[in-house]
């Protein structure tokens, strides 16, 4: 940091003007009392006077503006507060006090929104941690199912959730996507889980629940916003499966018996598009049988595009969990179907949040291992 | 850069209906500028139905969807009805699988509207 001008050109021209003007007082007095005087000397004399005096006008015009900016521009430098510098000179002074000003007031201006920014990453964070701690982190323990969600957002909050809410007698898991994605699918996504939440306690028939919380969400959320939804029970004793869609994407499932993916239309319509969809959604059963699978996903994943902007697609997301549920649990499918997504997303970067949840049905409970929800 | 293009054809007075095309593609970019071309059209809305025509409606996300839905809850509100005519397959599919289709009629032509709306 520059604390003192140490050398200052003004001062330099003022001491060189003082030598200059000694030398020419010296040379006029020598030759007014010399014998050897002539006209030309006087001449010489009277000029170099002259402009001596022109010079000393032109320095003193320069000197006193060029100290008012300099003044402003050391406070500026040793970061004291300093003012804008008031002048209606247009020539070079001018400009360069202009200058100052027009920097300075940028600089406010950024100074403010870097402010501005560190504040609005460190709410983002902020929100970022509290919807971390709503979307559960741990697979639950529940009979005869094997469950695997893992979800990654791609900025720091997320429109993608999901959920497993134990009951009594029932386990719901749902998985949703809120349209855009940022704070504003955030909120919606916090709103709906809590909702269900909330009516998973007071009514079993997950129909009750999509229809109650579409109720409320409704009213709550911008008119152009709307959340797709699967929402799954199972019944802990009929060791059945039902599920309700809400307009979300295709419901997967792997049946161990022939080796095949059937992809069941989620249905219905999707939460926040219509004030009442008890008309627009049902409640459907999923039958299974030992080893089948249900794999729900979001859209992240199908239209995910590589570097040559082709989309990934659900055939080969088909594909890839055909091959590898024959050979792994949830787990493994889990693994490697992301593995496979990553190897063809590649470097491209992630534009949408991306949701794979997987259930494997088995009439003898397996030990599981991984119950993390964070993809490594 | 995608675009979109918003052309308002004249109204129809046998019909009492309206139609408009939308051309391009509806995403993060252009939304705005669709919203900003509707919203001057629907105030002056004088039919009974709007019919929003996406032949040439090479894409659609979420957001775009959204507002063709809410478009549809306030002309419902005013006693009037939208119809979507002529969507991709594709756009088809994606209707389908948010369930717009359950909301807004949807058309793959005139004659099936025609024929629909006359029933």
């Amino acid at each position: 940091m520059i604390t003192w001008i140490r050398k200052s050109v003004t001062r330099r021209i003022g001491l060189l003007l003082v030598l200059i003007s000694a030398g020419f007082g010296y040379m006029t007095y020598y030759f007014w009392n010399s014998p050897l005087s002539s006209p030309i000397y006087y001449s010489f004399a009277i000029i170099g006077g002259f402009v001596l005096v022109v010079f000393i006008i032109v320095y003193s015009l320069i000197n006193k503006p060029l100290k008012k900016l300099t003044k402003q521009m050391k406070l500026l430098l040793t970061g004291r507060s300093y003012k804008r510098i008031t002048t209606n000179r247009i020539d070079e002074i001018g400009i360069i006090a202009q200058f100052f000003n027009e920097i300075t007031e940028n600089l406010e201006n950024i100074s403010k929104k870097l402010k501005e920014e560190q504040r609005m990453s460190s709410e983002l964070e902020i929100a970022s941690s509290i919807q971390k701690a709503i979307l559960p982190n741990k697979s639950p323990d529940i009979p005869n199912l094997e469950v695997v969600a893992k979800s990654r957002s791609a900025v720091e909050v997320g429109g993608d959730s999901f959920d497993f809410i134990q009951r009594k007698d029932a386990t719901y898991f749902y998985i949703g996507d809120v349209t855009g994605h940022g704070s504003p699918a955030a909120l919606v996504m916090m709103m709906v889980n809590t909702l269900l939440h909330t009516y998973s306690e007071m009514y079993s028939s997950v129909y009750d629940i999509v229809v109650n919380t579409n109720r409320i969400l409704k009213p709550r959320i911008k008119a152009a916003m709307f959340m797709t939804m699967v929402i799954l029970k199972w019944d802990h004793l009929n060791k059945k499966m039902t599920y309700v869609g809400a307009g979300h994407e295709y419901i997967l499932i792997y049946r161990n018996k022939t080796g095949e993916i059937e992809a069941k239309p989620a249905g219905g319509v999707a939460l926040g598009m219509v004030p009442d969809n008890s008309k627009l959604v049902k409640e459907q059963e999923i039958k299974l049988e030992d080893g089948d699978m249900i794999i729900l996903y979001t859209d992240g994943i199908t239209e995910a595009r590589n570097d040559k902007g082709e989309m990934y697609g659900i055939d080969r997301f088909k594909e890839a969990i055909k091959n590898y549920a024959t050979q792994y649990g949830p787990e493994g499918v889990t693994h490697h179907v992301a593995l496979d997504f990553s190897q063809y997303v590649g470097n491209a970067e992630q534009e949408d949040d991306i949701t794979l949840m997987v259930l494997k049905y088995t009439e003898k409970k397996e030990v599981q291992t991984d119950k993390s929800t964070n993809w490594k | 850069m995608a675009t979109i293009e918003v052309v308002k054809n004249a109204p129809d007075t046998k019909k009492n209906s309206q139609t408009v095309f939308l051309k391009g593609e509806i995403d993060r970019d252009t939304i705005a500028k669709l919203r900003e071309a509707m919203e001057t059209i629907l105030p002056t809305l004088e039919t009974k139905m709007l019919i929003i025509d996406l032949e040439n409606l090479k894409f659609i996300n979420s957001e775009g969807i959204g507002y063709l839905t809410d478009i549809h809850n306030r002309l419902n509100t005013l006693g009037k009805n939208v119809v979507i005519l002529k969507a991709s397959a594709r756009i088809m599919d994606i209707f389908q699988l948010v369930g717009l289709n359950q909301i807004v009629s949807c058309y793959a032509t005139e004659e099936e509207m025609n024929s629909d709306i006359k029933s």
